[in-house]
């Protein structure tokens, strides 16, 4: 593939990388239309590092806890950017309503509180577990304002995709050391894929139910060595927050990085959050990130088009995200699938208890997961609250939980009552961490159980040995929470 | 010649690894799409440390290698006599796909000492992962992982070696098997490259770009104070 040199627009001229990449056009020189992924790919790299592997600088990256910045100025190791770097402990920090009060239910925050001091007269920002704005570090990183368009993150966790709704690089699998050491990442630049998503959205769906559906379609290993960008008429008319939820998902589809062009809708929720922009700023960021959408007639490596129309509420049967069908069809038979899905396929039906031709509505369950970086935010909290408001959770149903995204959601809610609804419908309403989507902190599914969760992963095991994760979007959940089972939420709306 | 590691060991280091060659028995475990979670289960949520199983090398796939009573299954691989000793494992497509723990190459690698995993291809962050813990993947058509996999099935207790320096799996009795490597993972596992050693050269270039970064962008390095 051949690399694309970065436009020098009037505000671009002023990113003129200093080593110039042998290719460089003439100033001023007609640039073929780019990707995005390309433009904030090539305004990133430091050097060629040969073949296709490049050294990038990083804008953001979600790691130096209080610890290991310590660790680091103890070898006499000086971070020259520290605002670049983020923490926010998630996935140890237990969701139990008591952690505030109880003390021991924390896990490792006394070092977060010990230097809050210090890390912000570094000018680190770290949210410890007692810091108000605390959550999920991917509802975190946007919600702060801290996840831009136009830049690279990179940090550890997998999930570190769904920053890329905001119109940004970001990908995880990167230990944050070398990151803080030297705030360069060294990256084998992927290829390029674009999914438009076209048609009509049926009532009851949501942003989920597109990426569960893109997936089962295309395999959940087709972004495998490619970049992904989610465009079509469905995506841009999607509010900002349902953008996240599609992210999220990229790297089920085996993608190092989802993204979604940035536009008015992204600006208007940045503007005013915390680490935006100040407003001295603001209209020189718009112009940078006015020129960062893709390009009309950008050529990408591949391309697909999904279409909506008359798309079913989705949910998962089986053991990973690509066996996921609409909740009017029945469970799929191993024998019917093409060779080289049938094993595969047999060892999810094994797993999932299920039978291949039996309807999957109505599929009893026995707990209701409602959290998770997929799909925790206040937009997703209030769909949810929607269904549930005057009903109450099946008495089949052991456990019925909604842990908001972060501090701020979780206010939020409570602000407008959402907290009551879920209590008197008999769900439990609990602190932002990462909870239930991969058992963690004591928060599993119990064995035996089918949970039902808006989260973003159904492997063997991921919720608890012996457990079976099915995954649909927030108002599927809520809804099959009522019914006891796997649900239509057609039915509540 | 790479030592065949047994449990044990101490906790694997990461960067800076190496790999040259290794031989040893190999493990099928021909699955498509075997996620992290499947390799390396949080301890807690499997229900099985009552039974003893909480090293992180016990840990390793859990919970398709144990009972719920804490047992082994005999339908695991590892758990099988004749690949007890394995230390290649033959996987399938999108292996070690998912979450980006590293405990999908560390926990196999304390448990048996799994140096390399051949298969049809991996999760992007699994090879990430891999490379920095000195463990080699290798990627081959379909046909040819099975028919790897069937040969490893047919002579129980034949080592196979796999060479990095001349790219090629050789198998007793059977024609080398050639095999492509990202030239960049191959002089970093061969010469044990830490990602650091690659950066220093480019420090001063970094530093020039962030620069003219901070001007250009300023938006990005300013620092509100919380309204606190």
């Amino acid at each position: 593939m051949k690399r694309r040199d970065f436009f020098k627009t009037s505000v671009g001229a002023g990113f003129l990388v200093s080593t110039a990449p042998n290719n460089l056009l003439p100033f001023g020189a007609q640039q073929a239309p780019a990707t995005m992924f390309d433009k904030i790919w090539d305004a990133h790299v430091v050097t060629n590092l040969g073949g296709r592997t490049d050294l990038l600088q990083v804008d953001r990256c979600i790691g130096g806890s209080p610890n290991q910045v310590l660790d680091l100025i103890a070898e006499g190791v000086e971070i020259a950017n520290p605002e670049l770097f983020f923490n926010v402990p998630d996935h140890g920090v237990s969701t139990d309503p008591n952690r505030y009060a109880d003390r021991s239910l924390g896990t490792g925050w006394q070092s977060y509180e010990e230097h809050a001091d210090m890390m912000r007269e570094m000018g680190f920002n770290t949210f410890g577990q007692f810091d108000p704005r605390h959550g999920i570090q991917h509802v975190i990183g946007p919600e702060t304002g801290l996840s831009q368009p136009g830049m690279v993150l990179a940090a550890g966790d997998s999930h570190t995709c769904t920053h890329g709704a905001m119109g940004l690089i970001s990908w995880g699998g990167e230990s944050s050391n070398n990151i803080l050491r030297t705030g360069t990442v060294i990256r084998l630049r992927p290829m390029s894929m674009r999914v438009n998503v076209v048609g009509r959205m049926g009532p009851g769906l949501r942003s989920k139910d597109i990426i569960l559906r893109i997936i089962s379609e295309l395999g959940t290993d087709s972004g495998s060595g490619y970049a992904v960008e989610y465009g079509g008429p469905v995506i841009r008319a999607l509010p900002q927050e349902a953008r996240f939820s599609v992210c999220n998902l990229a790297v089920e589809m085996a993608s190092l990085t989802g993204m979604v062009g940035p536009d008015d809708t992204t600006y208007e929720w940045l503007e005013g959050r915390e680490f935006a922009p100040a407003e001295r700023y603001w209209e020189q960021a718009l112009e940078f990130w006015r020129t960062l959408p893709t390009d009309d007639g950008a050529v990408f490596d591949r391309e697909e088009t999904i279409d909506m129309t008359d798309v079913d509420p989705q949910v998962t049967w089986g053991i990973n995200p690509e066996h996921a069908i609409g909740i009017g069809e029945m469970v799929p038979d191993p024998e019917a699938q093409p060779g080289n899905k049938r094993d595969n396929y047999r060892q999810a039906i094994e797993y999932s208890r299920l039978t291949p031709g039996e309807p999957i509505l109505g599929t009893p369950i026995q707990e209701a997961f409602i959290g998770s970086c997929a799909e925790s935010r206040i937009t997703d909290i209030r769909a949810a609250a929607e269904v549930v408001r005057g009903r109450r959770v099946a008495s089949n149903i052991q456990a019925a939980w909604v842990v908001p995204g972060s501090q701020p959601v979780k206010r939020q809610a409570e602000a407008e009552g959402l907290d009551r609804i879920f209590t008197e419908a008999g769900f439990e309403w609990r602190e932002p961490s990462c909870s239930k989507c991969y058992g963690s902190n004591g928060d599993y599914v119990a064995r035996g159980n089918r949970c039902i969760s808006n989260s973003n992963r159904n492997y063997i095991g991921r919720q608890g040995g012996g457990t079976n994760t099915i995954l649909a979007s927030t108002t599927t959940v809520a809804a099959s929470a009522i019914a006891g089972s796997i649900a239509d939420v057609r039915t509540y709306l | 010649m790479t030592i065949q590691q047994t449990g044990g060991q101490a906790a694997p280091q990461r960067g800076g690894q190496g790999f040259v060659r290794h031989a040893g028995l190999a493990a099928p475990f021909v699955q498509d799409n075997v996620s992290t979670d499947v390799s390396s289960p949080g301890g807690e949520a499997t229900g099985l440390m009552r039974f003893g199983i909480e090293s992180q090398a016990d840990l390793a796939f859990a919970n398709v290698r144990y009972n719920s009573d804490g047992t082994e299954r005999d339908d695991f691989v590892f758990n099988q006599e004749q690949y007890r000793s394995a230390s290649i494992m033959i996987v399938g497509r999108n292996y070690g796909t998912g979450s980006s723990r590293s405990g999908a190459i560390t926990r196999p690698l304390e448990a048996w000492g799994v140096r390399v995993y051949i298969g049809e291809s991996f999760g992007p962050i699994f090879l990430t992962n891999a490379m920095q813990y000195g463990v080699l993947t290798v990627q081959l058509p379909r046909p040819t992982v099975d028919r790897i996999a069937d040969w490893a099935r047919a002579n129980p207790g034949i080592p196979m070696s796999v060479d990095l320096e001349r790219e090629v799996i050789e198998m007793p009795g059977e024609a080398p098997i050639p095999f492509q490597t990202d030239p960049r993972t191959r002089t970093k596992l061969l010469g044990s490259v830490d990602d650091l050693d690659e950066i220093r050269p480019h420090l001063e270039t970094a530093a020039t770009k962030r620069a003219e970064d901070e001007r250009e962008r300023p938006w990005v390095y300013q620092f509100r104070e919380a309204g606190n």
